[in-house]
């Protein structure tokens, strides 16, 4: 009852559009330097795709996290709904519902990406993965990472009656995680918009005047680690959203 | 009436939020462009030109527009909310002195933040132990990169008033800078508006990638800045505006 509120209050609004506008970037500007490979190169297609939508996703899902929870809890905001709504729900469910709502289309935006890259590797035969499990772990990594910036985004535009400082954190954040992946190991764990890097299953290092692209073993403890503190960073939010908005 | 405007707008933006952007957001380029050049001395041999390729890097080509589109998103803001679409429809000022006394804000406010991002070069130069004063050839790609600013502002600043989410254009932006490589990589970059900042600001590079068209790249920018303005009047003087 409560999602299907949730859904009526996105339609006509085009939501899915900024998935859709994002991913349709991404697979333009990733397609377009798959295009160019050799041959010869396409051994490495897979490494090469890992590599380069790491660098991507920090760019972009800190963004998109960004504009889809200021899209959704904005229209809260300018319609001074809280107080109304609290006297329907509490504010814990509120806020975990929309915090669902918001995370679908993250979930289009990875499962998209996901299903790209497989269909990327098959139409330009790319080396076969070692692992098919390759995939799945990209999709949890990006989406898992994703989804922690995404509910400090949606705490900030819930909180602020002024989307501009949700946007600043997101834009700054995007900046430092971009930075931070060419920054030693140690800043880079410091830097939660820089985490798509630590997840890459791909990388590149230099040999002789060549560049080379390998798979990094998946570091499936860090991992889960990670998502244990995910777990724990949300019930912090949504701490923080009772405490401040109960009525 | 344009001046009046131009104070207004100055006056929406007293004590606002957007100047902790214009501060902070160059602040991170700076240090980390900073930090990135002292871990790779051994490669980076240019000097000032070798921190201005560090700190450029994804300052202009990617978070430059949606910086300048946070500002246009906050001003049209103010508009969207609390029927204040009414209040300015009605007011007896001349509706291209609306868009243009807003363009001349952000113009403003971008101008203060290339600033900024000019003495935050020169302060982490400094602290990285580079002798003299920057080169006069950056100072000049600053002021290029300043007056990008103003096409891309008035296409902000059109989506920003047709667009009534604070957030949306703001991702256009981004992907807009995106795209922008692409062009750039082609030799296209002219032809894109979000591909004018990074070659008027000579991003990662050390020689001039205008040397040779800067006449042509003013042109286009003039051309561009013409055409979007010209669009957002066009628009807020025809378009039946609603309340929502």
């Amino acid at each position: 009852m409560k999602r299907s509120a949730e859904s009526l209050k996105a339609r006509y609004r085009f939501l899915w559009a900024v998935p859709a506008g994002f991913l349709a970037v991404l697979l333009l500007w990733v397609g377009r330097s798959l295009l160019t490979l050799e041959p010869e190169e396409r051994v490495m297609g897979y490494p090469i795709l890992l590599y380069s939508l790491t660098l991507m996703n920090a760019i972009f899902i800190p963004v998109m996290d960004a504009v889809i929870a200021s899209r959704l809890c904005d229209m809260e905001i300018k319609g001074n709904t809280l107080k109304l709504l609290f006297t329907l729900e509490k504010p814990g469910v509120f806020y975990t519902v929309k915090y669902l709502s918001c995370f679908r289309y993250l979930v289009v935006f990875t499962a998209g990406e996901t299903l790209a890259m497989f269909l990327f590797g098959t139409v330009l035969s790319f080396a076969p993965l070692p692992d098919p499990a390759v995939l799945l772990f990209h999709f949890l990594s990006i989406t898992v990472v994703g989804a922690v910036i995404l509910g400090i985004q949606q705490l900030l535009s819930l909180l602020c009656e002024n989307q501009i400082l949700p946007l600043i954190v997101g834009l700054g954040g995007t900046f430092l995680g971009l930075f931070s992946m060419f920054f030693p190991r140690r800043i880079n764990l410091l830097v939660l918009w820089g985490y798509f890097s630590i997840f890459s299953q791909g990388s590149v290092r230099p040999l002789g005047e060549d560049w080379v692209y390998e798979y990094v073993e998946f570091p499936l403890e860090q991992f889960c680690v990670f998502s244990a503190a995910a777990v724990l960073f949300f019930l912090l939010e949504l701490l923080i959203f009772k405490k401040k908005k109960e009525v | 009436m344009l001046y009046r405007c131009i104070q207004c707008e100055n006056q929406k933006l007293r004590h606002s939020v957007i100047w902790s952007a214009c501060i902070l957001i160059p602040v991170i380029p700076a240090i980390m462009g900073t930090f990135n050049y002292l871990q790779n001395l051994e490669l980076l041999k240019d000097g000032w030109y070798s921190l201005w390729t560090q700190l450029s890097l994804f300052y202009a080509s990617i978070f430059y527009a949606p910086l300048i589109a946070l500002y246009a998103s906050y001003l049209w803001r103010l508009e969207h909310l609390n029927h204040n679409w009414n209040q300015i429809m009605t007011a007896p000022v001349p509706v291209p002195d609306l868009f243009w006394g807003k363009l001349t804000v952000i113009f403003q406010v971008t101008f203060l933040t290339q600033i900024w991002l000019g003495l935050l070069f020169f302060l982490c130069g400094k602290l990285s132990g580079l002798p003299g004063f920057p080169p006069a050839e950056i100072l000049l790609w600053l002021a290029r990169g300043t007056l990008a600013a103003a096409a891309v502002g008035a296409l902000q600043l059109f989506l920003s008033m047709v667009i009534r989410s604070f957030a949306v254009p703001i991702g256009i932006a981004l992907c807009g800078s995106l795209l922008g490589f692409a062009f750039t990589a082609k030799g296209l970059g002219m032809y894109w508006p979000y591909s004018l900042m990074t070659l008027g600001m000579n991003s990662n590079r050390s020689e001039d990638l205008l040397s040779s068209t800067l006449a042509p790249f003013l042109l286009t920018l003039a051309l561009f800045f013409l055409l979007f303005a010209g669009a957002g009047i066009l628009y807020l003087k025809k378009a039946d505006i609603q309340t929502r």
